[in-house]
């Protein structure tokens, strides 16, 4: 079942062009504009460090986490836009239709993209640049070329389903801000269910509870 | 044959004769003793001995032997020689306790003895004196003048109690009852030997007749005794324990009444509240709830529950089974979802051309690129691209279209399912809160409530007033009440008939006696049992109570005399023949007038056997008159002793 997170559950997994799609909307949302040629010729934006793309990846696929974070940042700013988008992803049942579970380990949640990237590497819309010497990788970086932001366009243009994962990026990048991969982690961390995750275990939602909080701020 | 006392009494009360007199001795009743001769009481010897202190001092001892019947006088020409003190020492050994006896003359004392006949019998009493202190014996004296001892004592109590005791046995007495206190609180009394010695002595003012103690109904039972009139004690005996018996029964009667009126009180007060009560009830419907419509009410709670239960088992079963359907539901939508968007990813992406190796970024040659569209080999790793890949994908869109539309569908189904047995569910409970509340109401319904309640009112005050109606509890009689009653009729009876002519010849020998000692112009006297002496005197009639001192002096004298001459002939009375005279001539108008008296005294008692009287008189003249062998006399400015 789709909200059963136990290990051996039925745990519903994205295919890999459906995680392609997902990290190129968000290496596309997130990315820092290139102008100057830095990273080659046809680079728009680069994203640095797998950290940072798998705890953007984290909100993508669990959309009750973030519904938690735009109420948080609702409770600060009082901007009723931010209610609004956490309501809509109650709204579309989002918490149930669009979760895909993340394994925890121990530097947080993650998911091995090769398979996606190399999707997004093939057709050279993403670029993986590492740095540091191999057996010792310090960094990732992931270059969107004019090519990637192009097909996002077109992806999105293709169908709704796809669309809603370039909107969903942006939401993402802008609660994540600039904020390091790190950070970001941390933030994470805050929530009860997924610090208590255990190693290897699929992170548990916090559905109810969120609901449960929106609805007090709907009521006020 | 007319029947002795005790059977008349017996069967007045309507029992055997033994058990009346057991009972009757219980109560302190005993019938007369048979007629019998007074015991005659002689002083014939009185001595004591002691030192005086204060304004005269010195020892003295005094002693007046070989007395005898007859009259013996002391005297002085002073007063306040001690002539009293020798009287009151005489009659302090007497009764065991000083009647007026000075403080001061008894502190002197040492040592008194006083030596008396009874009869024939010698006796003394004798006793020295540790600071007023009595402490000594009296004894029987034998002709040969050994002493035995009849008793001893060493206080003051004691003393009065020898000599009460002895005195009343030895001098055949019977000691007085009466009713003493406040009316309604009286309690049975005995007067004793000190009430009796009164008898003996002739002082003071001349109150009474007879005595000197001052309680009603005293003097006359004094008067009846020594008179010895038959009956009289047992009349007394009977007289005093009936009052006693009316008197408890009176205080229980009060008692009876006085609840008896409570009860009449709260007889009332519920009556009235019955009255009420009753009229309540009849107000009160009396159509309680029909057992039909209580079986009806009763028939819908018993209806409506289970359905309530089987309702609540389907809605469980089907909010198990709409959760289920849900699941299958959104699982159904992802899976559409999830394949549109792969659909359109495959697409998107198979539609771009591959440019270089994702794994060592080697460019795609155009050949590899031509080699893939003639001979669908893959321009990257030059796998064969599975032919299926590039089916219609529209068929499996509509599939799963239509696969979770009806999994939604089923799983809306549900909750409509779920919605309907709900309000089912709060239907059902309403009518079941209805329904049970109807029959509740119908079980206790206020009319029939309330009539209950008022027939429980009515019963519970018919109950209290049937309580109080029974009739209030009938006065117990005394049990020996009617034996009481008896034997004060059957006493009564018996001392009218006793009496006889005793107090006309009583009457006669006072007057005799009266005239003879010197009272002017007396022409009748008539003494009444109740010891008041009513008298003719110069052909009008007065009483003893009006007469002079002088004259009742006399005919206190005659009255005791005439109580001894008369007993003497019939052989009854129980005056013992000692007569104790103080201070005689205060009452005298002159000296002649005593010395007359003590004259006729002397030749009275010259002429009355076992008389013996002491006089004490400040008037050495009535030496003359009795002789100096009799007297002791205190010339000038001598003391007695």
């Amino acid at each position: 079942m789709a909200t059963n997170g136990g290990i051996g559950a039925d745990v519903a997994k994205a295919s890999d062009r459906q995680s392609a799609v997902r990290l190129l909307a968000c290496i596309d949302a997130a990315g820092t504009p290139v102008e100057d040629g830095t990273w080659g010729p046809d680079v728009v934006a680069v994203l640095h460090a797998q950290s940072r793309l798998q705890a953007l990846d984290f909100w993508m696929r669990y959309p009750d986490y973030l519904a938690n974070e735009l109420l948080n940042e609702y409770e600060q700013d009082q901007d009723e836009d931010l209610l609004d988008q956490a309501r809509r992803i109650f709204d579309d049942r989002e918490p149930d239709l669009r979760r895909f579970p993340m394994i925890r380990y121990h530097f947080g949640a993650f998911e091995p993209l090769d398979d996606a990237l190399a999707i997004l590497r093939a057709s050279d819309l993403v670029i993986v640049r590492r740095s540091g010497v191999p057996g010792q990788i310090r960094e990732h970086n992931y270059l969107l070329t004019s090519k990637g932001r192009s097909s996002m366009n077109e992806l999105a243009a293709a169908a709704p389903e796809l669309a809603w994962y370039r909107e969903r990026a942006n939401i993402v990048a802008r609660v994540a801000g600039t904020t390091g991969g790190k950070a970001l982690k941390d933030r994470q961390y805050l929530q009860r269910e997924y610090k208590q995750t255990e190693l290897n275990r699929v992170i548990e939602p916090i559905t109810e509870r969120v609901r449960a909080r929106l609805e007090a701020f709907l009521e006020k | 044959m007319s029947l002795g006392w005790l059977e008349a009494v017996a069967a007045r009360a309507g029992m055997d004769p033994k058990d009346a007199e057991l009972r009757l001795r219980r109560l302190g009743i005993a019938p007369d003793r048979p007629s019998r001769p007074a015991p005659t009481l002689t002083i014939t010897r009185i001595a004591f001995k002691g030192e005086k202190r204060g304004s005269i001092e010195g020892t003295f001892d005094f002693s007046w032997s070989n007395l005898g019947p007859g009259v013996w006088a002391i005297t002085s020409e002073k007063n306040f020689a001690g002539k009293s003190s020798v009287l009151e020492i005489l009659l302090w050994c007497l009764r065991g306790s000083p009647k007026n006896l000075q403080d001061d003359v008894r502190s002197w004392l040492n040592w008194v003895s006083l030596e008396f006949s009874v009869d024939d019998q010698q006796y003394r009493v004798a006793f020295d004196l540790t600071d007023s202190v009595p402490a000594g014996n009296l004894a029987r004296l034998r002709s040969d003048g050994t002493a035995d001892e009849l008793d001893r004592f060493a206080s003051d109590d004691g003393f009065a109690a020898a000599m009460s005791g002895f005195m009343m046995r030895t001098l055949d007495l019977d000691p007085i009852p009466a009713m003493h206190g406040a009316d309604g609180e009286k309690q049975a009394v005995e007067h004793g030997w000190a009430a009796l010695s009164g008898g003996l002595y002739f002082g003071g003012e001349h109150k009474q007749l007879l005595g000197d103690v001052l309680m009603a109904g005293l003097p006359a039972r004094m008067l009846q005794m020594y008179i010895g009139l038959p009956w009289a004690n047992t009349r007394m005996q009977t007289g005093t324990a009936r009052k006693e018996i009316d008197q408890e029964r009176e205080h229980a009667s009060k008692a009876a009444a006085k609840s008896a009126g409570e009860a009449t009180a709260a007889r009332e007060r519920l009556g009235m509240e019955l009255e009420t009560a009753t009229k309540l009830l009849k107000k009160l419907p009396t159509e309680a709830v029909s057992a039909e419509q209580l079986k009806a009410r009763a028939d819908e709670v018993a209806k409506l529950a289970p359905v309530g239960t089987e309702l609540q088992v389907k809605l469980a079963t089907a909010e198990v089974e709409a959760t289920q359907l849900r699941s299958v539901a959104t699982a159904d939508e992802r899976g559409l979802r999830d394949l549109r968007e792969n659909i359109v990813a495959t697409q998107f992406f198979n539609g771009l051309e591959p440019t270089c190796c994702p794994r060592c970024e080697t460019r795609v040659t155009s050949a590899r690129i031509k080699k893939e569209s003639a001979d669908f080999s893959c321009s990257l790793c030059s796998e064969s691209i599975p032919a299926e890949q590039l089916e219609d994908t529209s068929e499996a869109i509509a599939e799963a279209e239509e696969r979770a539309q009806a999994s939604r569908k089923a799983a809306d189904q549900a909750d409509a399912f779920i919605k309907s047995l709900r309000g089912q569910v709060v239907t059902n409970r309403h009518a079941l809160n209805e329904a049970q509340t109807a029959l509740d109401e119908a079980v206790r319904s206020t009319a029939f409530q309330k009539r209950r309640e008022a027939e429980l009112e009515v019963a519970r005050l018919e109950g209290a007033l049937r309580e109080r109606q029974a009739p209030s509890v009938q006065l117990e009689d005394h049990p020996d009440a009617a034996l009481v009653r008896a034997a004060d009729e059957e006493a009564k009876k018996a001392y009218d008939r006793g009496r006889g002519d005793i107090l006309d010849a009583l009457n006669a020998e006072i007057l005799s006696l009266g005239q003879r000692m010197g009272v002017q112009a007396l022409e009748e006297v008539k003494l009444n049992s109740n010891a008041t002496l009513t008298i003719t005197k110069g052909g009008a009639g007065t009483s003893f109570s009006k007469a002079t001192a002088g004259e009742r002096l006399r005919l206190r004298l005659a009255t005791a005399i005439a109580l001894l001459r008369v007993g003497q002939v019939r052989g009854l009375g129980r005056h013992p023949g000692l007569l104790i005279i103080d201070s005689p001539g205060a009452e005298e108008v002159s000296e002649m007038d005593l010395s007359t008296l003590l004259g006729e005294l002397k030749a009275i008692a010259k002429e009355t056997r076992g008389l013996q009287l002491f006089v004490a008189s400040a008037n050495p003249s009535i030496v003359d008159q009795l002789g100096e062998e009799q007297c002791r006399v205190a010339r000038g400015n001598e003391y007695v002793w």
